[in-house]
């Protein structure tokens, strides 16, 4: 079986991994919008979706499907998508394998400014979350850069990384030890789901808000494909194949934070999902194209992100798990033991 | 390999300055011990907000003399225990970073970085919220088995995944300690949300690091903790010091390198583990103190962990003598935020401090 | 370790002496009383008492009483007592020399135990409040609050204010019990922390929704004692009658999701901002406050609104002054 799959041609196995995907996506996304208050029946969930929208009716069914459910299917697998993308270009320009939002403090960075906005919401309203999240991003690849000199030592990285993350939490527990009971109390709640990643919330506005940045992001990242196989071959072949890799690297790095902004700052950083999602995808279809990579490991990360979801919204059903805790629970092992492999070669 | 006779020159030359070293050593000795001596007096004296105690008094209360006023004993009692804890805390985290270095021979290693204090914590915390409900006066003596236990698992499982490939290599023992800190510390964060509100609020206090709810009965039991471990500490030293030159001399030296190492990573662990049973998460101690004392004494452990041990313990005082009288007051009044009057604890202070010192190493050091 | 054990001795012993000076007798006292914890305090005169816990401070200005000593969290300290402010504030609650500065002789905290709190036992002995929900209280319920009053009643001497304290609440009790009607009984509530976008409230466990179902004002629709979050779809068809938004900063004006927008309630304008965050804590003063707050929405408007906690004396409450 193995060996079959391993015989085919990469095209042929891309074709197959990128179909399977799909077909799971669609399943798990199905049984999403299926179940909840109502439930629905295939024909149920048909006949709502295939039934125009009329003026002025009022249908509940029609409302959570199309207000609750769909939205919050669909920004599960944008941010999936987004976050399975940034992954690949994370990993793939600084040649790290480690290379994820949470191991490199982006996401402790955006939880702090976070924090931040439910306890002082009077200081940060919440409209400029994203930028915020991007500069928290572009200040920790900066402080990585410093540090480092360069970005070819790959435990160099992951350790300023490491210490990245300490910091920003460090003062995410300095700012909840300091502020005032009255603030804190419901607070803590809303701050820890939001720690994990939770869907619970997401609704259109969440995917206006987070669209424009995937439509700069996406595309861009597609662009950078070429140069990211190039940068494989190493720096010297990459140079002299035309490419200049400092300003490569720079620029992929951008559109990673791009892509990781929007979502942190909206669903927050469901864990491990842009470490694992590239990983996965490599293992499946065996290449290291990346070009292939790249949509493999979008519609990853969107399997992964619906699948958490699906388990945080209907296995305590009516009671809420933010599917961050699936990912980090059940995706977090799994990634240390597919790493654990790919780390002797660094 | 080098010739015999290079090797004899070497070591002629080696002697003229290791002799020298250990002259050195002897008065860096001396000089740290005097500098606990007086943080731990600077510790006792002055108090936030409270009364400023001469040596005189101090020593009135120490030796039991009926003369001295109750606040003047709940302050000497309060400092002094919170100061002989500190000592005792940073004492052990920096030996056992000494140690971690000299085991990944990785200036770096540290056990934050090498995912000891997430098992520990992890275990703490989750036991704390799923665990079944312990008696009161039975919590202090269980936490620390439950942390070297936590310790220990997370350490082998980075052990054993490193080791899944070939031999156990230095670097990527380091990376997968990173990985599995970073997966361990966000378990132990998404485990907080099924704890109730206000018991999360405490968790996180004791996850910062907090020496603040020191009592004679917790060090009681970390001095018994770590007299437990001090033999093993010194049958580590040795086997350590060997490691750090590399694999290849150590079992030149007809070491057989497995059960040495997992006796300096047993003795590494679990002093972390009793450190954060006790306190909580602090970190970067077992980085700063080794670091910054190879300088002065190089790199042999048997110089390196009692300096260790006595300039750990100073930082860990000192820096919790400024947390316990740094109010949340002058932070309230320049963010003009509205908070708490609180006093953060010493590992916020540890990990910011040591986050700097870190970055600012990283640069230098060749990994 | 002698040096060690001779300290331990040491502040055993003195711990000890802070409860057991004599100086005159008052009736009643010596007294001893077992806690929350099961642990039990003897004194030999009323204890001059600090508080950590705003259950303390709420039932010691109840009782009129001033407090030697309480933690600082703002303003919430300043309640409204004709006894004055309390006589200290501790800066930091966890440092022993602050409460011991304040010559504390007791500090009155709540369940459960926890190390930070046994660490103070240095400076005075701790007593633990009963707290619903928490810990390991038999007491659950707003009848944990009751208990907690009885126990401050026995422990200041203040037998008689403590009665009277009983009787307002019981009477806030049955003066709205005789409000009540079908009608109210089954009106559906939820009380909601509005830090985000999400539906996350108190359940049917709290003492607060304990006291409107025993009231008859209402069922809170939450289940449960935690404070889980529940999901939209299935909150919809919950469908409560009455909202009650306990956003912090946030009103819930500001909430835009569209579950929100075509719930019920918030259709038939039958939401409001709670005033202030503790609607389901920590007193019985909290809680006719709180009462207070919730009767003037859901069941009569002429029922004034009870203002900020800080100044809101119960005693002049209109659900106490109805009676008789």
């Amino acid at each position: 079986m193995l060996d079959y799959w391993t015989s085919l041609q990469p095209p042929t196995r891309l074709l197959f991994a990128i179909m399977l995907m799909i077909g799971l996506i669609l399943y798990i996304a199905t049984i999403n919008l299926r179940y909840g208050e109502p439930d629905l029946t295939f024909m149920q969930l048909w006949q709502t979706l295939s039934v125009e929208v009329k003026e002025g009716e009022d249908d509940l069914a029609q409302f959570i499907l199309f207000e609750v459910r769909f939205p919050r299917v669909l920004m599960s697998l944008l941010a999936g998508a987004a976050l399975g993308l940034a992954g690949v270009m994370l990993q793939g320009s600084l040649r790290n394998p480690l290379a994820d939002p949470s191991l490199l403090g982006i996401a402790q960075g955006a939880s702090f400014v976070v924090a931040m906005s439910i306890i002082y919401p009077e200081w940060l309203p919440d409209w400029p979350l994203p930028i915020l999240c991007l500069i928290a991003g572009i200040f920790t690849g900066a402080v990585v850069l410093i540090t480092c000199g360069s970005i070819r030592s790959t435990i160099r990285i992951i350790l300023a990384g490491a210490i990245i993350s300490g910091f920003f939490a460090t003062l995410s527990s300095a700012l909840i030890l300091l502020a005032p009971y009255d603030r804190i109390s419901g607070a803590i709640g809303a701050y820890l789901r939001f720690t994990a990643g939770s869907f619970s919330s997401a609704y259109w506005d969440d995917i206006y808000t987070t669209l424009p940045w995937l439509a700069v992001g996406m595309p861009a990242a597609w662009f950078c494909a070429r140069s990211l196989n190039l940068l494989q071959l190493g720096d010297e072949m990459a140079t002299g194949a035309g490419l200049n890799p400092r300003k490569a690297r720079f620029i992929m790095i951008l559109v990673a934070l791009v892509l990781i902004s929007p979502v942190i700052a909206t669903v927050g950083p469901v864990g491990f999902i842009a470490l694992f999602s590239p990983h996965l995808s490599r293992a499946f279809i065996k290449t290291g194209n990346a070009f292939h990579l790249m949509l493999v490991s979008s519609l990853a990360g969107s399997l992964l992100i619906v699948s958490a979801d699906v388990v945080g919204r209907l296995w305590l059903y009516p009671i809420e798990v933010p599917a961050g805790v699936w990912t980090i629970i059940l995706i977090g092992p799994v990634a240390i033991l597919l790493l654990s492999r790919k780390l002797k070669r660094v | 390999m080098m010739s015999d006779l290079s090797v004899t020159n070497d070591q002629a030359f080696d002697q003229v300055v290791v002799d020298r070293r250990w002259l050195k050593w002897r008065w860096l000795l001396l000089a740290l011990a005097i500098l606990c001596f007086l943080s731990l007096m600077i510790s006792i004296m002055i108090g936030y907000h409270s009364i400023f105690l001469v040596p005189s008094r101090i020593w009135a209360v120490v030796s039991g003399d009926e003369n001295t006023s109750k606040l003047e004993k709940i302050a000497t009692n309060f400092r002094l225990s919170r100061a002989i804890m500190a000592f005792m805390v940073g004492g052990a985290l920096a030996i056992s970073g000494a140690l971690l270095q000299a085991l990944y021979r990785n200036p770096l290693a540290e056990p934050s970085l090498t995912g000891v204090t997430q098992g520990a914590t992890t275990a703490v915390v989750v036991f704390a919220v799923f665990g079944p409900t312990i008696p009161n006066h039975l919590v202090i003596y269980s936490v620390p088995f439950i942390a070297i236990l936590g310790a220990i698992i997370s350490t082998t499982i980075t052990w054993f995944l490193a080791n899944r490939v070939g031999k156990v290599e230095p670097l990527r023992l380091i990376l997968m300690g990173v990985l599995v800190g970073g997966v361990l510390s966000s378990a132990t964060i998404v485990s907080l949300i099924w704890a109730p509100d206000t018991y999360a609020n405490d968790l996180i206090a004791w996850l910062a690091g907090s020496l603040a709810a020191t009592t004679w009965e917790d060090v009681r039991m970390l001095s018994i903790a770590l007299l437990i471990l001090t033999p093993f500490v010194f049958l580590s030293v040795p086997r350590a010091n060997l490691m750090q030159f590399g694999d290849d001399i150590a079992s030149g030296l007809g070491q057989s390198i497995n059960p040495g190492r997992i006796l300096v990573l047993f003795t590494a662990c679990a002093l972390t583990a009793v450190a954060v049973a006790t306190v909580g998460g602090i970190g970067f101690v077992g980085l700063m103190v080794p670091h910054s004392l190879r300088w002065f004494v190089g790199g042999d452990l048997r110089r390196l962990v009692p300096a260790c041990f006595l300039l750990g313990g100073a930082l860990v005082m000192v820096t919790d003598f400024i947390a316990r009288n740094l109010s949340s007051r002058i932070l309230m009044e320049i963010t003009g935020l509205p908070m708490d009057s609180v006093t953060l604890p010493v590992g916020i202070y540890l990990s910011l401090l040591g986050g700097g010192f870190f970055l600012f190493i990283l640069k230098k050091v060749k990994t | 370790m002698k040096l060690l054990n001779k300290l331990t001795l040491a502040s055993t012993i003195l711990a000890a002496s802070l409860s057991a000076h004599t100086a005159f007798a008052v009736d009643g006292f010596p007294v001893t009383v077992t806690d929350a914890a099961g642990i039990e305090h003897t004194f030999n005169q009323p204890p001059k008492i600090g508080c950590d816990w705003y259950g303390c401070i709420e039932i010691m200005a109840d009782f009129d009483l001033q407090i030697q000593a309480s933690e600082d969290s703002g303003a919430q300290n300043v309640f409204y007592t004709p006894a004055g402010l309390p006589k200290y504030i501790i800066e930091d609650y966890t440092n022993p020399e602050h409460w011991a500065n304040a010559e504390v002789e007791v500090i009155m905290t709540r369940v459960p135990v926890s190390d930070e709190m046994q660490a103070l036992t240095i400076a005075a002995p701790v007593f633990y409040l009963h707290h619903p929900s928490y810990g390991e209280s038999d007491q659950s319920g707003f009848q944990a609050y009751i208990k907690n009053i009885e126990l401050i009643g026995q422990l200041t001497g203040e037998v008689e204010k403590a009665a009277a304290a009983k009787a307002r609440f019981n009477a806030v009790i049955s003066n709205l019990k005789a409000r009540a009607t079908d009608e109210t009984r089954n009106q559906k509530i939820a009380i909601l922390f509005g830090r985000d976008d999400t539906f996350r409230g108190i359940g049917k466990g709290n003492p607060f929704c304990a006291l409107i179902a025993e009231i008859g004002l209402g069922e809170c629709v939450i289940e449960g004692s935690k404070n889980a979050e529940v999901n939209a779809e299935e909150f919809l068809k919950l469908d409560p009658d009455w909202i009650a938004y306990s956003g912090g900063e946030k009103s819930y004006k500001d909430r835009k999701d569209p579950v929100w927008g075509r719930l019920n309630a918030v259709k038939n304008n039958q939401v409001f901002d709670t005033a202030g965050n503790r609607y389901y804590c920590c007193s019985t003063r909290g809680l006719i406050h709180a009462l207070q707050d919730f009767s003037h929405y859901t069941l009569d408007n002429d029922i004034r609104l009870p203002g900020k906690l800080e100044d809101f004396d119960p005693t002049k409450s209109p659900l106490v002054a109805v009676v008789k």
